[in-house]
């Protein structure tokens, strides 16, 4: 009897266990593998053809844009992309960057060329169900394996009940950073991004030019300015 | 003698009151606009001169009509000058003061430093003179005032 294997050595063993098999579980849907040790009640792996599923794709579209105004081209323009589902997310002194659902972004984008010179014109997608997937898998297994640790609690003695909680408290925080990458991946392939960054037209560039008009070479800011 | 002592006061007080009126009149800038709230005038007897808590300035001037020309003309040589120094042409805005004067505003765009600017340039075209309103200020700044000054603007009088 004194031989005997404390209890929370056992709970030990068997949580490993249960991790490594729902570790094996959590493989992405589409690894061709079967899975390495299948249990009788866990559900079937998914047959269907990958392409069945959803596609997730996300959308960025980039834009350089030569205006006389910054200021009142980035007005004109949160106005007229709010009827596009458009919302402005970052406004900067010489940029501006909006949401808007993909549906639209091809319409928003030839809309914004009409108030200035497009000088660049870039569009960036990516497929992003790959990363979805295999986050879902991954957040299931710690999910089920979380369901399991709660049986283990019913017979549990202090020091298995202190391990138990330990790999339970390990398990929330893996579980919260994937619900974070998840949602952050899943508002990417809700709604498309357009970043336009305004270029000041050449007017910077003031040049003194003589005009055979003597008022007119004092007319200036400047010019006004000096008078006060 | 009493009423030649009498003459001289009378001739005096005249001739005093004369100059007050005259030294008055010569103290008072040579136009008048009424000035919106948000200035405040410069105490000149040389030009208006306004300017705002936040930096918009207002100035005027006047130079020679030489070569005589219409308004027309004047607005199109401006407009052509400052658009080729650099300055975004914004708009011109052609209206006629409450004293029947007609005027143009031609409002430019130009950035300085990490700002945008405006200068406003409105011609009052006389026969012999052309006197320039000129406004400037930084466009946000610009923009709030500006339906203030272009009210203004059409209350623009000679003061002799």
């Amino acid at each position: 009897m004194n031989n005997r294997i404390p209890q929370h050595r056992i709970l030990g063993f068997a949580l490993t266990a249960l991790l490594c098999a729902l570790s094996t579980h959590a493989q992405p849907a589409d690894t061709d593998a079967p899975p390495a040790s299948p249990q009788a009640d866990a559900p079937p792996a998914p047959q269907a053809a990958p392409e069945a599923a959803p596609r997730h794709v996300s959308q960025a579209a980039s834009l350089v844009l030569k205006v006389a105004n910054a200021t009142e081209t980035r007005r004109a323009l949160t106005d007229a992309l709010a009827a596009f589902g458009g919302t402005p997310i970052l406004l900067t002194d010489d940029s501006v960057v909006f949401r808007l659902p993909h549906a639209q972004l091809n319409e928003a984008i030839a809309h914004i060329e009409t108030h200035g010179l497009a000088l660049e014109k870039s569009l960036d997608r990516e497929d992003l169900s790959l990363r979805i997937h295999t986050l879902e898998g991954q957040l299931k297994a710690r999910q089920e394996i979380m369901v399991r640790l709660r049986d283990f609690f019913t017979d549990a003695d202090v020091p298995a009940t202190l391990e138990i909680e330990s790999h339970m408290l390990r398990l929330v925080e893996e579980i919260e950073s994937f619900k974070g990458q998840l949602r952050l991946l899943n508002d990417r392939a809700r709604l498309a991004t357009i970043r336009v960054l305004f270029r000041f037209e050449d007017r910077h560039r003031i040049t003194t030019t003589h005009s055979p008009f003597d008022w007119l070479n004092t007319v200036g800011v400047d010019t006004v300015m000096e008078a006060f | 003698m009493g009423n030649f002592t009498s003459a001289l006061r009378t001739n005096t007080a005249f001739w005093l009151a004369a100059l007050i009126l005259l030294a008055a009149g010569c103290a008072a800038p040579p136009y008048r606009m009424d000035i919106p709230d948000a200035f405040k005038q410069y105490d000149t007897n040389q030009s208006l001169k306004w300017i705002s808590a936040d930096g918009v300035m207002l100035n005027t001037r006047e130079v020679k009509n030489d070569p005589q020309a219409p308004a027309t003309f004047w607005q199109d040589a401006l407009v052509h000058h400052m658009t080729a120094q650099g300055y975004a042409h914004s708009a011109t805005d052609c209206f006629t003061t409450q004293q029947g004067q007609h005027a143009c505003t031609s409002t430019f765009l130009l950035p300085k430093g990490n700002q945008d600017w405006v200068l406003s340039e409105t011609l009052f075209v006389g026969d012999k003179k052309i006197v320039l309103v000129e406004v400037t200020g930084e466009y946000a700044r610009y923009e709030a005032l500006a339906d203030d000054i272009s009210a203004a603007l059409r209350t623009f009088a000679p003061n002799r």
